[in-house]
């Protein structure tokens, strides 16, 4: 029988089915691709806004606008830039408000009582490493539930933010403080500094070092890395670290920006920052999302609560908006896994 | 190697040294003894297959050989040398790779990147993809399989495709013992067949071949020697040559000691 002899030499020609891979076109890979498609609705979005409201892009007054928003925006890209890593090894920490509020206050309360500017943050810094070492070995180690653990250190860091102001803010920092802030070297300023290179090295780690790779095999398939020999647990706790030590640069840039440490100063970055990069093309399960498409995720997010400023829509409808075009973007991805599960 | 079972029953392999070999190798879990005593070889250039019913050990076996589980007691010797398995890279080291049954493969990376999980080559201290991609066209078409593009996603693959990437990453760097855990449960009919036309052609290379299944049909097929699993005790180990079909299933029932 022919079957047989090709079988003898290990060859493929008893007539495989003809591939559908490797045939798909340039055009359907790249409506494949969420970044490509985030890029396509924000162009769309932004030049409906430009026809609904004319302060959306005005250049009469030097673009306030769009800078308003880029600075909004860069403040949540130093924290998307870690989660992304998080959320695409399979975890995600909701920790991060607590910690952004913490490190603020305990930098602001040990300038207050005059420690040297560089020791005062690296106190702030090591606090949020802490918590991001506790969350680390909390759901790797002790098998703690990401969700539950996040959300109790993100109480316990709020907390220790109000414990440690007592209601009492401190503010009026020194002027060196400030410009880690608001200095704004060749015109731009301090946050969208910080946001580039961020996003920058974030990339480079996501798409280049062994790490990045492993953050992705981790995400994908946990057991599977670790039966390869990926140190699974080490990734894991290594990215809730860059998540609290981003939340820590945040907080003290909010500080500086604020010229006081407020133990509210932020108050729902951390689901923000999470939705932005679901809608750019993250998956809570992991595995899956890039920086660019979740960078364009939150451009979006920024740009829709913009928007309903600009056309009046009461902050209360706005979080509806929000919440739909979530649950828009989650629900376009189930579509999108099913149909390709029955084909 | 008197004392091995192996040796006794193939004469003409008196002299042979197994290229990995148990002694004695018990395993529990809680107080489940799931292995209890192992004696087991594996030889280059041959390929030894593992049976038994569910819960006979098959995966605690290969799980020790490739240092996802440790031995509770017992040794292992490499070349004759005694050695220790305490992790998946001690392993790799003794020249082991393990394809599992669920294949272990992430489905949201491409072929290429999942020939290398763990092992990415580096150049600079970055991922040096421009090798990688190379060294992943050079196993695909060493191993002759329609795998559309080494930039495929492994999600998007059949279940040929993805079992011969599983294979390709044990293969590639040219490891000398493959451990197979039940190669051929989730193919068609024609993918089987070519996956044991694959596997002994890696045996006819002098690979070491530990296969573990459940097809008793592909047991007979390919493999030189068999071994039984039962209850966590090894029942015996027949050549091919000098056993049958019914004399296997009884040792896997148990049915001969009624």
């Amino acid at each position: 029988m022919k079957v047989n002899v090709d079988l003898a030499n290990n060859t493929m020609s008893s007539a495989p089915p003809p591939s559908r891979l490797g045939r798909t076109s340039w055009l359907k890979r790249m409506l494949g691709n969420r970044a490509v498609i985030m890029l396509i609705i924000n162009v769309i979005f932004i030049l409906i806004m430009t026809r609904l409201s004319p302060y959306f892009l005005y250049a009469g007054n030097g673009f306030a606008n769009v800078k308003v928003m880029l600075v909004s925006m860069a403040m949540d890209t130093i924290v998307l830039a870690a989660m992304v890593i998080l959320l695409v090894g399979g975890m995600f920490d909701l920790s991060v408000d607590g910690v952004v509020n913490m490190t603020g206050v305990i930098t602001g309360a040990l300038l207050v009582s005059g420690l040297n500017m560089w020791l005062a943050m690296a106190a702030g810094a090591t606090s949020a490493l802490s918590v991001g070492l506790i969350n680390g070995f909390a759901v790797t180690r002790l098998k703690m539930n990401p969700l539950m653990t996040t959300l109790g250190t993100w109480w316990v860091t709020q907390g220790l933010a109000f414990g440690i102001t007592e209601g009492i803010s401190s503010h009026s920092f020194s002027q060196d403080f400030i410009n880690v802030g608001y200095a704004a070297p060749f015109g731009v300023t301090m946050p969208i500094w910080y946001a580039v290179v961020l996003v920058t090295l974030a990339i480079l780690v996501l798409a280049k070092t062994r790490f990045g790779y492993h953050v992705y095999a981790v995400g994908g398939n946990r057991e599977g890395a670790r039966l390869h020999g990926v140190k699974v647990n080490r990734v894991t706790i290594v990215s809730f670290v860059l998540v609290a030590l981003a939340g820590a640069l945040s907080g003290i840039v909010y500080a500086a920006r604020l010229n006081a440490a407020v133990p509210q100063t932020v108050n729902g970055l951390n689901l923000r920052v999470i939705s932005g990069a679901v809608i750019g093309g993250c998956s809570l399960n992991g595995g899956e999302g890039s920086i660019v498409g979740a960078l364009l995720g939150l451009f979006f997010m920024t740009m829709l609560t913009n928007a309903s400023i600009m056309l009046n829509v009461s902050p209360y409808w706005q979080m509806c908006i929000l919440g739909v075009v979530v649950l828009i973007a989650v629900g376009a991805d189930a579509f999108a896994k099913r149909r390709i599960s029955r084909t | 190697m008197g004392s091995d079972i192996l040796s006794r029953l193939d004469g003409s392999a008196g002299e042979r040294q197994p290229l990995l070999r148990l002694k004695g190798v018990s395993k529990f879990f809680g107080a489940l003894r799931a292995l209890h005593q192992v004696d087991f070889s594996v030889y280059p250039g041959e390929i030894q297959a593992l049976v038994g019913d569910n819960g006979a050990g098959k995966s605690t076996l290969v799980k020790i050989v490739s240092g996802a589980h440790q031995a509770d007691a017992g040794e292992i010797f490499y070349k004759g040398q005694a050695v220790k398995i305490a992790g998946p890279d001690d392993s790799f080291a003794l020249g082991i790779a393990t394809v599992y049954q669920d294949l272990a493969l992430v489905g949201t990376r491409d072929v290429a990147h999942n020939l290398f999980i763990g092992r990415e080559p580096t150049k600079w201290g970055l991922v040096d993809r421009r090798r990688m991609v190379k060294e992943a066209r050079e196993v695909i078409s060493l191993l002759n399989v329609d795998i559309p593009s080494v930039d495929a996603m492994v999600s998007n693959l059949s279940g040929g495709q993805r079992q011969a990437v599983a294979i390709g990453r044990a293969v590639h760097e040219g490891r000398s013992i493959l451990v197979l855990d039940e190669p051929t449960a989730a193919l068609g009919v024609r993918e089987s067949h070519q996956m044991i036309s694959l596997i002994e052609k890696l045996r006819d290379q002098g690979k070491a071949v530990l296969i573990v299944s459940h097809n008793l049909l592909h047991v007979f097929r390919i493999a030189d020697s068999i071994t039984v699993l039962r209850g966590g005790e090894i029942v015996g180990t027949r050549r091919k040559s000098q056993t049958n079909a019914d004399e296997i299933v009884k040792m896997i029932t148990g049915a001969d000691m009624l």
